[in-house]
């Protein structure tokens, strides 16, 4: 009897020992899953911190990006060697000649009011004082244009009428000047006239570093010129008065307005040049000179061109070459500033200009109602 | 390749050499015609283009020919306005021909309360003008939708586009770059 108490008693206590062993390897297997799992969600959290705080940086680069980002504004006419500017073709009845599709006849001696071609752009502040960059087709807009080569070939000059950046600072239009531009790239600088602008310039990415390829880009600036920022607009923020709608009047009432915004598309580097950046963020014209960012807020290029039959891949010029202006290396402009402050005389001194030139002038005398 | 004043005296001297055969030969003479009036048409040319100037500049209004007004009827095949405030514009097929028919800014036609479809039959009366192509254009004085009875009246009767004041008429904003 008693051995087989003994032999029960020794069956129990193995039984008990097991349990209790395999008790303690659960536990210390639970809590090292326990542990496992508290690493992992650590390594989740500071993830998710990290991307928050990337989000907010984000959104941080994105504010400072559209502070530092303007919409240019230009208008331009050709000169002879005695100064004076095209001017339209007048008919029997006074009135201009134009074309089906309302391209004027123009002459230097033409009797009807001055002829300009008006366009827009973007550019961004890269530099203290008001120093900006963009493309050279946004600072020279007739270099490479196909309808100016005739006027350049007959011995004509360009000369502005006007040329104004709009900043998110400052309400009205500042007139800006061309600097320097590369000789080979569309790349130029320009300067504020007379302003300087507190915004902080955008930084450049370091020459230092590479630019990588796949990674995800910003592209911010004013494709299309007025209507993407109209488009945006609550009915009741449009103007009253809305004929013309994309008159440098326009420009001017939204900026007063602080409603000049400039649109940001996202999307990723493809291609890495040192001559051309290839990216997919969708663009076209009027984001001319717009600063293609990292997500750092870091600019990368200037948005320069774009296929109209494919939008899977847009050009911009690397910043290298931009920070190679800010060195010297680029061509400087002067006979552009002689022929902006002589046209600027102009302006002054002749009154059918002024009141004709559609630019500043006649859009000074139609004040709409903020 | 132009053709000098040098070239052209000297080509009619020696035509005039041919007189007898010239009138004999109607072939022959209709082209010596052709030729020589080509010539001449070759030599005024760069003193015309020197008076014309150069067709550039921010698009103002369509031109208007009060010399080339017709009433067309046709059907409208298509419609566009590439711009908030550029002009909208009509392809329209009229009997014998295809017409880009000019109407006059978006934001004017809006506020007229315009409305016209692809396939309606309108009627429209106008100044036939040729671009620097060769393709025609009807810049519309007035537009008449049959459906609807509804008549617009675009311009006066010199032309003068209706939505135009006087402070207007410098032009408005090219392309943006």
């Amino acid at each position: 009897m008693r051995g087989r108490e003994s032999r029960l008693g020794l069956l129990g206590l193995s039984i008990l020992l097991c349990g209790l062993f395999v008790g303690c390897a659960s536990l210390i297997n639970l809590d090292g899953s326990m542990k496992a799992m508290n690493r992992k969600i650590e390594s989740l959290e500071k993830r998710l911190a990290v991307m928050e705080s990337r989000q907010t940086k984000r959104g941080i680069a994105l504010s400072k990006a559209r502070d530092a980002v303007v919409f240019v504004w230009g208008a331009y006419t050709f000169v002879d060697s005695g100064g004076h500017p095209l001017r339209q073709v007048l008919n029997e009845s006074g009135r201009p000649i134009a074309d089906p599709q309302g391209v004027p006849l123009v002459d230097i001696k033409g009797t009807g009011p001055v002829v300009y071609t008006n366009y827009c752009g973007t550019a961004f502040l890269a530099g203290p004082d008001g120093l900006l960059l963009s493309n050279r087709h946004v600072a020279q807009p007739w270099w490479e244009e196909k309808k100016d080569e005739a006027l350049i070939r007959a011995g004509l000059k360009p000369a502005f009428l006007i040329l104004r950046a709009f900043f998110q600072e400052k309400g009205e239009g500042v007139p800006v000047e061309a600097v320097s531009y590369d000789e080979k790239y569309d790349i130029a600088t320009l300067r504020t006239v007379n302003w300087k602008p507190e915004t902080r310039p955008l930084t450049m990415f370091p020459e230092s570093e590479t630019i990588r390829e796949a990674q995800a880009i910003l592209l911010v600036g004013f494709p299309t010129g007025l209507d993407a920022v109209l488009a945006k607009l609550d009915e009741s923020d449009h103007a009253q008065d809305d004929d013309e709608p994309c008159s440098y009047a326009t420009a001017e009432e939204l900026s007063t307005r602080g409603l000049l915004n400039p649109t940001t598309t996202s999307g990723f580097l493809w291609e890495a040049y040192p001559h051309v950046l290839v990216y997919d963020a969708r663009t076209v014209g009027g984001g001319s000179g717009g600063p293609l960012l990292d997500m750092s807020g870091r600019v990368l290029g200037v948005n320069a061109a774009y296929l109209e039959a494919f939008q899977g891949g847009n050009f911009g010029i690397p910043i290298a070459i931009g920070q190679s202006l800010f060195e010297g290396r680029g061509v400087p402009v002067i006979e552009s500033k002689g022929e902006s402050l002589k046209l600027q005389r102009l302006a002054c001194a002749d009154d059918r200009f002024s009141s004709e030139a559609g630019g500043i002038c006649s859009s000074r005398q139609r004040e709409r109602s903020k | 390749m132009p053709v000098s004043a040098k070239s052209v005296s000297e080509y009619r001297l020696s035509s005039r050499g041919r007189n007898r055969t010239f009138f004999r030969h109607p072939g022959y003479g209709s082209g010596v015609l052709a030729v020589v009036a080509f010539a001449i048409l070759l030599l005024s040319l760069p003193a015309c283009l020197q008076a014309q100037g150069w067709w550039w500049g921010s698009k103002i209004d369509s031109g208007y020919d009060p010399q080339t007004v017709l009433s067309v009827k046709g059907t409208v095949t298509e419609i566009a306005s590439q711009e908030r405030s550029g002009p909208v514009s009509l392809s329209l097929q009229a009997e014998n021909e295809q017409y880009t028919v000019m109407l006059g800014p978006q934001w004017y036609l809006k506020k007229l309360g315009f409305r016209v479809q692809r396939g309606d039959g309108v009627h429209i009366q106008g100044s036939r003008m040729l671009d620097r192509q060769g393709k025609v254009y009807l810049v519309a004085a007035s537009i008449s939708i049959e459906k609807t009875g509804e008549r617009i009246q675009l311009r006066d009767d010199s032309g003068s586009p209706l939505w135009s004041g006087k402070m207007k008429r410098g032009g408005r904003e090219g392309g943006p770059k």
